[in-house]
């Protein structure tokens, strides 16, 4: 939400195709406008840090805007996880190749994220993982697990 | 889960406890329902009971998570200040480096701060004084007031504003609209996308309106630690004062 992470949208080739790399936060000021109309879409969120309710509402807008066309999410955000578990229509018709899932130290209170591949047949995060930060502690999901994963039910 | 006991408006007794989805409580909301606790413990939870005791009083008082002991208050007085704010506002509480709990209170943050700034003041006729759109300077007695503190339990905040319109229709409408109505919960209109309080809402263990019809209306919020906080453990209570 913050002054800093101004939202930003860039595109990259990638393996013969177009891969939209968005990132900040995606508010009232987004604009998608050199997004295409006549190919699949490959969207990498892995950049976006706040999502607030006038960007939600930019975000669906943009969805319904191009329903016709087959849509891509990669590496979401714990932001962009948490409103397609809120907002469904934030989802629409994309599907959901992989997630960042935020974990938490019971220990130092250390945070991180674990990537995880949906695609893959990863569709359990590990219940714990060992802290990079303390060395001593195991990280668990931060937050209620069966929440987090509403999205893909 | 437990089925959510119906609510009725006629009972004296304006406390409903037990252990509800948001979902439900959102359903209750939208009937009228001012003071609802979802709690393991129902009646004999201690927020309940204090809740329970505010019923018969004028004026009530705080709940005891509203009382966090190094609160900070900052007055707000155009949007343009509002992510300075916020920033200000998670180092201060020490949470900047916590990127998960952070991002959370800094949307907490911006969606109350938004709705006082963009639909706490209106014209003589009824309409939005501001627009969404523009950039606000507000007028002398109209800045926000903004509140936040940390504990090891979790972080106290609350945004007060001088014109007193949020209704307890309004939050309700908003509220079902926004759970049981998930294909049209967005609304096109030029002042937001009728998410935020839903949003807020979401997100926080307590929620807490006190309105003062046509004078001020302060929401206030608590958003429990990570190793505290339990989807099925919140209230909602909505006071309504010099009614």
């Amino acid at each position: 939400m913050l002054l800093d992470n101004k939202f930003n949208l860039k595109k990259k080739f990638e393996d013969g195709r177009e891969v939209i790399y968005i990132s900040g936060n995606l508010d009232e000021d987004a604009r998608f406008d050199e997004v295409r109309k006549d190919q699949p879409l490959v969207f990498d969120m892995r950049g976006i840090v706040g999502v607030n309710s006038c960007g939600v509402r930019n975000w669906v807008n943009f969805m319904r805007d191009h329903k016709n066309q087959p849509i891509t999410f990669r590496h979401c955000s714990p932001a962009i996880v948490h409103q397609m578990n809120m907002v469904p229509s934030f989802k629409g018709h994309a599907q959901v190749f992989s997630i960042y899932v935020p974990y938490a130290c019971s220990h130092c209170d250390a945070e991180d994220r674990v990537f995880l591949d949906l695609v893959k047949g990863a569709r359990e995060a590990p219940t714990k993982v060992p802290c990079k930060n303390c060395k001593v502690g195991k990280m668990e999901i931060d937050g209620d697990e069966q929440q987090y994963f509403a999205f893909a039910a | 889960m437990s089925t959510a006991p119906k609510f009725d408006p006629n009972a004296n007794d304006q406390l409903i406890c037990g252990l509800f989805s948001k979902k439900e409580a959102a359903q209750m909301i939208a009937d009228g329902g001012t003071h609802i606790h979802s709690t393991t413990m129902g009646y004999r939870d201690e927020m309940a009971r204090f809740t329970s005791a505010l019923l018969n009083e004028k004026n009530p008082e705080p709940h005891p998570w509203q009382l966090v002991t190094n609160c900070r208050e900052v007055s707000l007085g155009s949007s343009g200040e509002r992510y300075k704010l916020i920033k200000r506002a998670t180092v201060d509480m020490g949470i900047f480096s916590r990127r998960g709990y952070s991002e959370k209170v800094e949307c907490v943050l911006e969606e109350l701060i938004t709705n006082g700034i963009y639909h706490a003041y209106a014209n003589a006729d009824g309409s939005h004084k501001y627009r969404r759109d523009s950039s606000v300077k507000l007028e002398d007695g109209e800045a926000l007031k903004v509140r936040y503190g940390a504990s090891q339990e979790g972080i106290f905040i609350s945004v007060e504003d001088q014109g007193g319109r949020l209704s307890l229709e309004d939050i309700g409408s908003a509220f079902y609209r926004c759970y049981y109505n998930q294909d049209n919960q967005i609304v096109e209109d030029e002042q937001g996308s009728g998410l935020g309080l839903y949003m807020v809402f979401d997100l926080v263990t307590h929620f807490r309106v006190d309105l003062y019809p046509g004078k001020r209306t302060v929401v206030s919020c608590w958003i429990a630690g990570r190793r505290i906080a339990h989807p099925s453990i919140f209230s909602f209570n909505f006071f309504k004062r010099g009614a």
